[in-house]
């Protein structure tokens, strides 16, 4: 059929309605009127189908390298396979022989080859010539780079001391975070490792190893409930366990439990993407979650719903831990949390009632200045509820090399060293029990107490856009002596603080490693590289032995390359380099339920949890001794009303966190794969509190706190609970958008006196017109 | 014969886009130009909310409206179902986009880097190779995938493990199957246009999924 522009519209005629709307929500660009017009004349004009054809080149025909390897965007890390053609990565995909995403693969993970070629790469060294901040920059070589660094770094040990060198591993959540220049600093002479622990699962950590000696990962595959708390893994794409994939995909399990019958429950102030699948979804205020959990308690304990079995062979310190609880009623609660003391006994029966239970705690639970006392209080109820390493409950999934426990050697950070620094951490008197917190090394700096740090030096992490109070914390950290840090973009801090930047290759270019829990044993998976690293990058391993080499550290270096650093690193899972380039995924180990009984939990392989007693410790031995709370008491957070009234009078509403599924942390708003699905930086209110404040939808805003001041894009959204903002955090790299950090916002000299963590997920703030 | 369909469970779907950025990203495709998208509704007051993600890409419809106005026959059906545009012989003249009632066609008028003037990227060089300017284009149901084997990428890349794609004539096939299982709660996009679409949509919820398109 041929058709004419003219008849072409009286045909679509009756279809006008849908071509209109299809247009109105296009966003491809329309072909203007003179195409038409040409398009209309030609097709007329030639009576026979001599249509115009175009060349079509066909694109390159060389073979296709798929080199199968370890994403690194998230701690997911899943199994990719890297395309590459004619030495460039054309594809990222889903691995489809990797035991947990099975050959799917979220945006980011397939986004990242943007990443890799994107014209933000740092090419070279950096030194900076202007002042610290100002954005000016010279490249300058390696050799250059390393005696420059060294002179810096011998200046600060022989004036003040190798301990006065901070270090900060950070976001790109892979092993080698942990382990970058662990072995530099251990011969150099400095165990500070001070970075963002206090933000990601460490609090948790702290909280769950010291009540009953793990961190536990849900069984969903076999469970008959899931109660999803401050946790929204349909957005972060981390289900919280790594086991369990019937299907494909790191959203299968919960889907899949779901499709069983099973019940989702979901605990969170945001109506949020994992709300969205979930059977009952209990709002709840910012920060309150430790209340609720021993209301939780109460009801357990009073309506005599506990394990007796459990409790009396394992639990130290039930009846202190009852009378405590016994002043936390559902009707207390329901007073603090907002959730109705008859769903508060409800859930509370349930979850004790259902033998196989898992109740997965999320991320923002770590984002509250009251945090670990909260996770605690989670701990405890799991507990009494005999909830431990049991099938379809929290279990304790086995742990094997690197992660992080079993090679430690005085390091608190990951591999293995020679040597052991002689050094006092800075954080020993304010933090015993959390040494690798970025604010207790900021106090140091502010009071010099136990001593002033002079230098830091930090690998791929975003220190002063990650935490709380950004403005405090590059203030603190520019009068310092010395700021280097090795980076794949010139980030915010690269930028605000350091006196020279290092080039560093992307996950694509280099080995590293990554251990999972498993439920027949653990996955150990080895990372190589898909392409040489580009530009005049380096990995990570060979600054270092280069910068050891160049200060005259390197004699006796366990590794001295990339491939030896790898055996190194990975040598204590007992499979070979060899079989891990053949198949870099593989299962070691062996696991099973109630290790307690048998002996699986304890280095000394006696039954019992790994603490200090054996019991899983309600009476929280280690935090008495060190002057905390042994009891699981609530403590309202500084950022809530409740902890702040004063506060709470001038800016009446509490900011929560917002993590998008196309970011993670501070990264990739410089991709445009992925900015083009969350293009600005936005801020939800309920329709009740943009009217109180005549604010609509699309309105550009500014939030406001004591602390600061951010600017963002306005949604009126159903899914944020009233009196809450829902705040995108993230923003405010030079490549985004400057004036959008939400951490300008948040308070960070109070914090958790545990975990120091800052109320990023419950801040008091208002909203105004920008 | 065989009709390759696809259906979609709106029930397992979260919204998160490894579809559409990965076909996006996967083929290089420059900026303006995307062949997969996610549709997002929410309904109700808070805390009684229905969200919907409504995942679209080219229906691949029996009755393709975007066939029947193409001027220069760029655009065919296979045997096999599929519509196809031939970027030799077409123009560019976006009546095809017009008439296309799910907004499923993106005419490149120009091959640019999604990146604007920092770009081309070396991957996006290695892509734009095959763009040609002035011309439509759209999901071919992953033809060049197939063709050597392997799984279609937004079905195999889905972390939630929502579709299912195969020949809808064969009772035996997977996405038969699923289409089978879901008896009334599947659905097809704008019914009433008469276009009959090959994805269909396995869809639990309350929501009006034609209230994507204002229908």
């Amino acid at each position: 059929m041929r058709l004419t522009r003219r008849n072409f519209m009286k045909a679509a005629g009756g279809a006008a309605a849908f071509a209109g709307l299809a247009l109105a929500g296009c966003t491809s660009p329309k072909p203007s009127a003179s195409d038409a017009d040409a398009a209309d004349t030609q097709t007329e004009a030639d009576a026979t189908p001599s249509t115009p054809t175009k060349e079509i080149p066909t694109g390159s025909t060389s073979p296709i390298t798929k080199v199968r390897t370890t994403c690194g965007n998230c701690h997911n890390d899943c199994g990719v396979i890297v395309n590459v053609q004619d030495g460039v990565i054309i594809s990222i995909e889903g691995d489809p022989d990797h035991p947990f995403n099975k050959g799917a693969l979220c945006p980011k993970g397939q986004a990242f080859v943007d990443t890799v070629y994107s014209p933000d790469r740092l090419r070279s060294p950096m030194k900076r010539v202007g002042e610290r901040g100002s954005g000016q920059w010279e490249a300058i070589s390696w050799e250059e780079a390393y005696q420059f660094i060294g002179e810096e770094l011998t200046k600060i040990k022989d004036t003040y001391g190798a301990q006065t060198l901070l270090y900060t591993n950070g976001a790109p959540v892979q092993n080698i975070v942990r382990n970058a220049f662990c072995e530099f600093y251990a011969r150099y002479g400095t165990n500070n490792m001070v970075g963002a622990p206090n933000l990601c699962f460490v609090p948790r950590l702290v909280a769950l190893k010291t009540t009953y000696g793990f961190r536990d990962e849900e069984d969903y595959n076999n469970t008959d409930l899931i109660i999803c708390w401050a946790g929204n893994p349909f957005a972060s794409l981390r289900p919280g366990a790594y086991m369990c994939y019937e299907k494909h995909g790191s959203a299968s399990p919960i889907l899949d439990a779901k499709e069983r019958g099973v019940k989702l429950i979901v605990i969170d102030p945001i109506f949020t993407e994992t709300a969205a699948k979930a059977d009952q979804y209990i709002p709840i205020k910012p920060g309150t979650d430790g209340a609720l959990a021993n209301a939780m308690a109460n009801v357990v304990l009073s309506e005599d719903l506990y394990d007796h079995e459990f409790v009396e062979a394992w639990c130290h310190g039930f009846d202190e831990y009852r009378e405590c609880m016994e002043q936390y009623t559902p009707e207390w609660a329901e007073g603090i949390t907002g959730v109705p003391a008859n769903t508060i006994r409800e859930l509370a029966r349930l979850y004790a009632t259902t033998e196989r239970a898992a109740l997965h705690e999320g991320n923002s639970l770590a984002l509250h200045s009251n945090c670990v006392q909260a996770v605690r209080s989670i701990g405890c109820l799991r507990a009494i509820c005999g909830k431990l390493d049991k099938e379809g409950c929290n279990c304790c999934f086995p742990n094997v090399v690197g992660h992080p426990v079993p090679v430690e050697a005085g390091n608190p950070t990951g591999i293995k060293t020679t040597v052991v620094a002689d050094a006092v951490n800075v954080n020993t008197t304010r933090y015993p029990l959390f040494l690798n917190g970025l604010p207790g090394a900021l106090d140091a700096i502010e009071t010099g107490d136990p001593y002033t740090p002079r230098g830091l030096m930090g690998y791929h992490t975003n220190t002063i856009m990650a935490q709380g109070d950004y403005h405090r914390n590059r203030d603190l950290l520019r009068t310092l002596d010395f700021i280097c840090y090795t980076d794949i973009f010139m980030t915010e801090t690269c930028e605000q603080l350091a006196d020279i930047v290092l080039p560093d290759v992307t996950w694509a270019e280099r080995y590293d490693y990554r251990t999972y829990p498993h439920h027949d044993g653990a996955i150990v998976a080895m990372r190589q590289p898909a392409i040489e690293p580009l530009y005049d990058c380096k990995t990570p391993y060979a600054m270092e032995y280069e910068l050891a080499t160049s200060m005259g550290m390197a004699e006796g270096y366990p590794w001295t390359t990339d491939e030896e650093f790898i055996q190194y690193a990975l040598g204590p899972s007992g499979v070979s380099f060899e079989e891990y380039k053949k198949n870099p995924v593989q299962l070691v180990g062996t696991n099973e339920y109630k290790k307690y009984e048998t002996g699986g939990l304890r280095a000394d392989g006696e039954p019992g949890f790994d603490t200090a007693n054996g019991k899983v410790l309600l009476v929280n031995l280690p935090f008495g001794k060190n002057g905390y709370d042994p009891l699981p008491n609530y403590v309202p957070a500084f950022g809530t009303p409740e902890g702040s009234p004063e506060l709470a009078e001038q800016y009446p509403l509490i900011g929560t966190n917002r993590r998008t599924v196309h970011y993670v942390h501070y990264k990739y708003r410089n991709n445009p794969y992925l900015r083009e699905n969350h293009p600005e930086p936005e801020l939800s209110l309920n329709p009740a509190d943009a009217a109180e404040r005549n604010l609509k939808d699309g309105d550009a805003v500014k939030a406001v706190s004591h602390r600061g001041e951010a600017r963002f894009t306005l949604r009126v959204s159903e899914r944020v609970m009233p009196g809450v903002a829902w705040v995108d955090g993230g923003w405010g790299n030079p490549w985004d958008e400057p004036g959008s950090n939400m951490n300008a916002l948040v308070d960070n000299v109070t914090r958790d006196p545990i975990s120091q963590s800052p109320d990023i997920s419950s801040f008091l703030m208002d909203v105004v017109k920008a | 014969m065989t009709r390759y369909g696809m259906v979609i469970n709106l029930d397992r779907c979260i919204g998160c886009r490894a579809c559409s950025v990965g076909c996006a990203v996967s083929r290089g495709l420059p900026a303006g130009d995307r062949w997969s998208g996610v549709k997002e509704y929410v309904t109700g007051t808070f805390p009684n909310l229905e969200v919907t993600y409504l995942p679209t890409l080219c229906m691949q419809c029996e009755n393709p409206s975007c066939l029947e106005v193409c001027p220069t026959g760029a655009t065919t059906k296979g045997d096999d179902g599929v519509v196809t545009v031939d970027a030799a012989t077409c123009i560019g003249c976006g009546m095809c986009d017009t008439a296309c009632p799910y907004g499923a066609r993106s005419i490149v008028n120009k091959v640019e880097s999604n990146h604007g003037a920092d770009g081309p990227t070396a991957h996006e060089e290695h892509h734009f190779v095959t763009h040609v300017a002035n011309t439509a284009e759209k999901c071919t149901f992953c033809a060049d995938r197939r063709e050597k084997g392997e799984e279609v990428l937004c079905v195999k890349t889905c972390v939630a493990d929502a579709r299912t794609f195969g020949d809808l004539d064969d009772a035996s096939s997977d996405v038969a199957k699923a289409l089978a299982a879901a008896g009334s709660k599947a659905q097809v996009l704008l019914e009433s246009a008469g276009t009959s679409p090959s994805v269909y949509y396995l869809y639990s919820g309350k929501n009006k999924l034609d209230d994507a398109f204002g229908a």
